[in-house]
């Protein structure tokens, strides 16, 4: 069982200090016209390279560095020319709480996380015969053939169960696309800017129905980074230290590949158990959180999360995220930034950097104001874990 | 009945005595003779204890409908679009997917009582049986 004392002593001893992003939108395009000049290791560096400037670090300040999920550990440190005293590999919300673990008991001081992924040039597929994370996730291949794969066939599963056990309708499913893309119209770096009506949800395509085109999340090249370090090297930087004030985690594998605690539990489980630990670590409640970002590689992650999470009954997130809610101005913003339906899909990496430039008071016109506490939340594959960053001073 | 032509199954050391008994028209899967669990896909071990005494168990193929899509975009070349993909749960416990036959979308619904059926397919090194959902 998680150790809360320990996890106490955690709580806010590490921040945020740096954060880099690469151009999605013009990068979206080159992919369009076939004018890619980068690799993923070229958005890497670019984002690698900002963040430092963000965090007014140097290159040879960092000690500690993790590799997103889709590069090489040795290479990335070759191309940016970093020979650390600790390193790791994860993704986006594992390679924050392994740096947070790594810094609080002094492996390293300062840790640059870089990820890069130049998935819509390099052609990735995430259905099909050649569908990537099956070495990982069986029931991702497991199904071929009766025709059954991708990633957005099962959450179409569970959406359609969803739908005949809760009376959830489309229109109202499609609530969560056109909040991010009223939150994406106020990014500039978003990818999907133009406004997106009922009707215009309602007319994009099904590609495994229930889902609709704009349920599901983009595919573009880019790079994200992050610089992390203590919380006491932080308050001698220039910009708000953006502090990692709990961390929860719990992976539901038993069943998996049968879909069992997808379909009959949407991953709740894993949800209340992470949910508990990260609330309890962090000393806030779901009523304390400003703002919330989802790994949305389609929208009914949101649904299933908030209720998970205890932001609304089971059942009621329909309900919860009608009229607006969850966009500018609603009772409860979600991915402000447009999320991976609208901004960029990242891989939860760009759901960190907009949490860091909210709590900073940065995000400009999708500010959201007052912003103290976020908290990130994903589940892929029912693999959920959370973090709750708190701005310093908060 | 024709043979489609299908994308062939994983054939793993466990789903091997799987597929054959489908080749037999049955639908048989590990149960324990520790605690009487019975899972899918077929392992090793009994996930539940551990223990690795079980047998290849028949089961009764009837189950009830959990959850279902319509696939609208094509992933692979052998498999025309729109199709139905269907999780069922047997009344042994275990979820299993399939396509289902003679039903169309408008119609499914949750809970439906199903069984399973034995359909002809055809991949590039031969034909095999497969198995499939039909409703009651």
């Amino acid at each position: 069982m998680p150790n809360s004392l320990r996890l106490a002593a955690l709580a806010d001893s590490v921040a945020v200090v740096g954060v880099g992003d690469t151009d999605y939108a013009v990068d979206y395009q080159r992919a369009r016209d076939k004018q890619v000049d980068k690799d993923a290791y070229g958005y890497a560096a670019l984002a690698f390279k900002r963040a430092l400037a963000d965090a007014g670090v140097a290159c040879s300040d960092i000690d500690g560095l993790i590799a997103g999920p889709t590069l090489a550990g040795e290479r990335l440190g070759e191309v940016l020319g970093i020979d650390p005293r600790w390193s790791a590999q994860g993704d986006a919300v594992n390679a924050i709480m392994q740096a947070a673990i790594a810094i609080h008991s002094g492996f390293a001081e300062c840790i640059a996380l870089v990820y890069g992924n130049n998935q819509r040039s390099k052609g990735t597929q995430y259905g099909g015969p050649r569908a990537d994370g099956g070495e990982r996730y069986l029931a991702y291949v497991y199904y071929a053939p009766w025709g059954m794969t991708s990633q957005g066939a099962l959450y179409a599963l569970m959406t359609q169960r969803y739908m005949a056990l809760h009376g959830l309708k489309s229109e109202n499913l499609g609530e969560i696309a056109m909040a991010q893309r009223r939150f994406a119209k106020m990014n500039d770096n978003a990818i999907m800017r133009a406004p997106l009506t009922t009707a215009e949800y309602l007319a994009g395509r099904f590609i495994c129905e229930p889902l609709r085109l704009f349920d599901y999340c983009l595919v573009n090249d880019g790079g994200v980074a992050m610089i992390m370090t203590t919380a006491e090297r932080a308050r001698r930087m220039a910009k708000t230290p953006v502090l990692v004030s709990g961390v929860g985690r719990s992976d539901i594998n038993s069943g998996a590949t049968s879909l069992q605690p997808r379909l009959i539990d949407f991953y709740h489980t894993g949800h209340r158990q992470t949910a508990a630990q990260v609330f309890d670590m962090a000393g806030v409640g779901p009523g304390d959180i400003d703002l919330v970002q989802i790994y949305d590689s389609f929208s009914v992650h949101v649904l299933f999360a908030l209720e998970g999470f205890g932001y609304c009954p089971v059942g009621e997130a329909g309900q919860f995220i009608a009229n607006g809610a969850i966009g500018p101005g609603g009772r409860l913003p979600i991915n402000t930034s447009g999320g991976h339906l609208s901004e960029a899909y990242m891989q939860g990496w760009n759901h960190q950097v907009e949490i860091v430039r909210q709590l900073r008071r940065e995000a400009g016109a999708r500010q959201v104001e007052g912003a103290r506490h976020a908290q990130y939340i994903s589940d892929v594959a029912g693999k959920v874990a959370s973090v709750i960053y708190k701005r310093e001073g908060s | 009945m024709t043979a489609l032509a299908r994308p062939r199954p994983i054939m793993g050391v466990y789903e091997k005595p799987f597929w054959e008994a489908v080749q037999q028209r049955e639908l048989r899967l590990q149960r324990c003779r520790n605690c009487d669990h019975v899972w899918y896909p077929p392992g090793p071990v009994c996930p539940s204890c551990l223990s690795d005494d079980w047998r290849w168990d028949r089961m009764s193929g009837r189950g009830r409908v959990i959850a279902w899509t319509v696939f609208h975009r094509q992933y692979f070349r052998e498999l025309p679009v729109p199709y139905l993909v269907v999780s069922v749960a047997l009344e042994e416990g275990p979820l299993l997917i399939a396509n289902i036959l003679g039903v169309e979308p408008a119609a499914m619904r949750l809970d439906m009582a199903v069984h399973v059926e034995f359909e002809p397919a055809r991949s590039a090194d031969g034909d095999w049986l497969i198995y499939q959902w039909a409703p009651d």
